[in-house]
């Protein structure tokens, strides 16, 4: 997943994409010093564990449980991966309106 | 049957009268206080093992080599609890006892869901210890308030051929006829979810009314079912997804909504 996801962030890099963590590990410590090591470069939020309080109200009962969300916030995918994901993403970006430019 | 506190008092006698303190042994409680101290240590050090071999693979970029994997200690210590729980029938050390079996004495997680995604068969495999401690549960211990974990560990099986009749008749049975109104709602709830999960709505559509009307206060609503009707209700392709707000891991709060405007890939995930 993480090679992936990594060469997605890195692809994307100036489109309209974001990828969100939230992480479900219990060892707050270790699991940044890995993200660290690692070359994570995208936002990450500590749940706290498995029933970290976003995981209990969104019901995640596997991981990674990913969501993919349009420009205006609407789900359109979900437990898509890899070639798949990204192809649908790629079809997202479409659908945003170009930047106003200044 | 000898009454609860009937049997309470026998095993204080038997602690208490002259020809037992002849008898050196240590009673059941203590005997499975050592049993359970001595597992828990060599599940720690197979796990260190476990997880040096992974870490070493990884450092080597190899797959690791699960030859050189420990045996985990669950197989020596399923005799000794047998032995403690039949030395102790029916008492609350027994259930200690059970409930271990139960957790610990099943084919574990891969038999639940296979590695490759086949399908297990559905003729029961020969019965195995967990299946054997739940039946002895379920005939010594079903009026326990200590069954709430026991009923969601039958939840799991329910959802697996081979242990699929023996779970949901016990589900079944613990949902009517328990005394204590967590253990029916871990009942109830774990009659529902294979259906649910299976999208079989007319089985699990009146099990979810029923847990909403009589069991909203109970943990197992709280902290399982209310999670399962929020997915339900606010998290399916089309609707907006709900709000919320987090602290990054530098601190800096942000919420789903600020990324209006872009594609999001909203990860749950972890390292482990």
């Amino acid at each position: 997943m993480l090679p992936h996801e990594k060469e997605m962030v890195a692809r994307k890099k100036n489109q309209p994409f974001a990828l969100l963590g939230i992480s479900s590990d219990a060892d707050r410590e270790s699991a940044v010093e890995r993200m660290k090591k690692e070359g994570i470069t995208w936002r990450q939020a500590m749940d706290g564990s498995t029933s970290g309080p976003l995981a209990t109200k969104w019901n995640v009962r596997g991981w990674p449980t990913i969501y993919i969300l349009d420009h205006k916030g609407v789900i359109r995918y979900m437990d898509l991966r890899g070639e798949e994901l990204e192809k649908a993403v790629d079809e997202l970006l479409k659908e945003v309106p170009a930047a106003p430019k200044n | 049957m000898t009454s609860r506190p009937m049997r309470a008092l026998l095993v204080v006698l038997a602690l208490v009268l002259p020809s037992a303190a002849q008898d050196s042994r240590p009673g059941p409680a203590e005997r499975l206080r050592v049993l359970e101290a001595d597992f828990r240590k060599e599940m720690r050090a197979f796990e260190n093992t476990a997880r040096k071999l992974f870490a070493e693979a990884e450092r080597l970029k190899e797959e690791p080599d699960l030859s050189k994997m420990p045996k985990p200690p669950n197989g020596d210590f399923i005799p000794k609890f047998k032995a403690l729980a039949a030395d102790c029938q029916g008492t609350d050390t027994e259930l200690s006892c059970l409930l271990w079996l139960f957790e610990n004495g099943g084919e574990g997680f891969f038999a639940m869901s296979p590695p490759n995604g086949a399908e297990p068969a559905e003729t029961p495999r020969k019965e195995t210890d967990d299946m054997i401690a739940a039946k002895a549960i379920m005939e010594r211990h079903l009026a326990s308030p200590r069954l709430d974990g026991f009923a969601t560990g039958l939840m799991f099986r329910a959802g697996i051929p081979g242990t699929r009749g023996a779970a949901k008749d016990y589900l079944a049975r613990l949902a009517k006829e328990s005394p204590h109104k967590e253990v029916r709602a871990a009942a109830i709830l774990g009659q529902m979810m294979p259906a649910y999960e299976a999208g079989d709505e007319k089985t699990a559509e009146p099990l979810i009314a029923l847990l909403k009307k009589d069991y909203a206060d109970t943990k197992v609503y709280k902290e399982q079912v209310a999670g399962i009707l929020f997915e339900r209700e606010n998290l399916t392709v089309g609707k907006t997804a709900p709000d919320f707000e987090v602290e990054d891991i530098d601190g800096k709060k942000f919420k789903l909504s600020d990324y209006r405007g872009k594609v999001v890939y909203l990860d749950f995930w972890g390292f482990w």
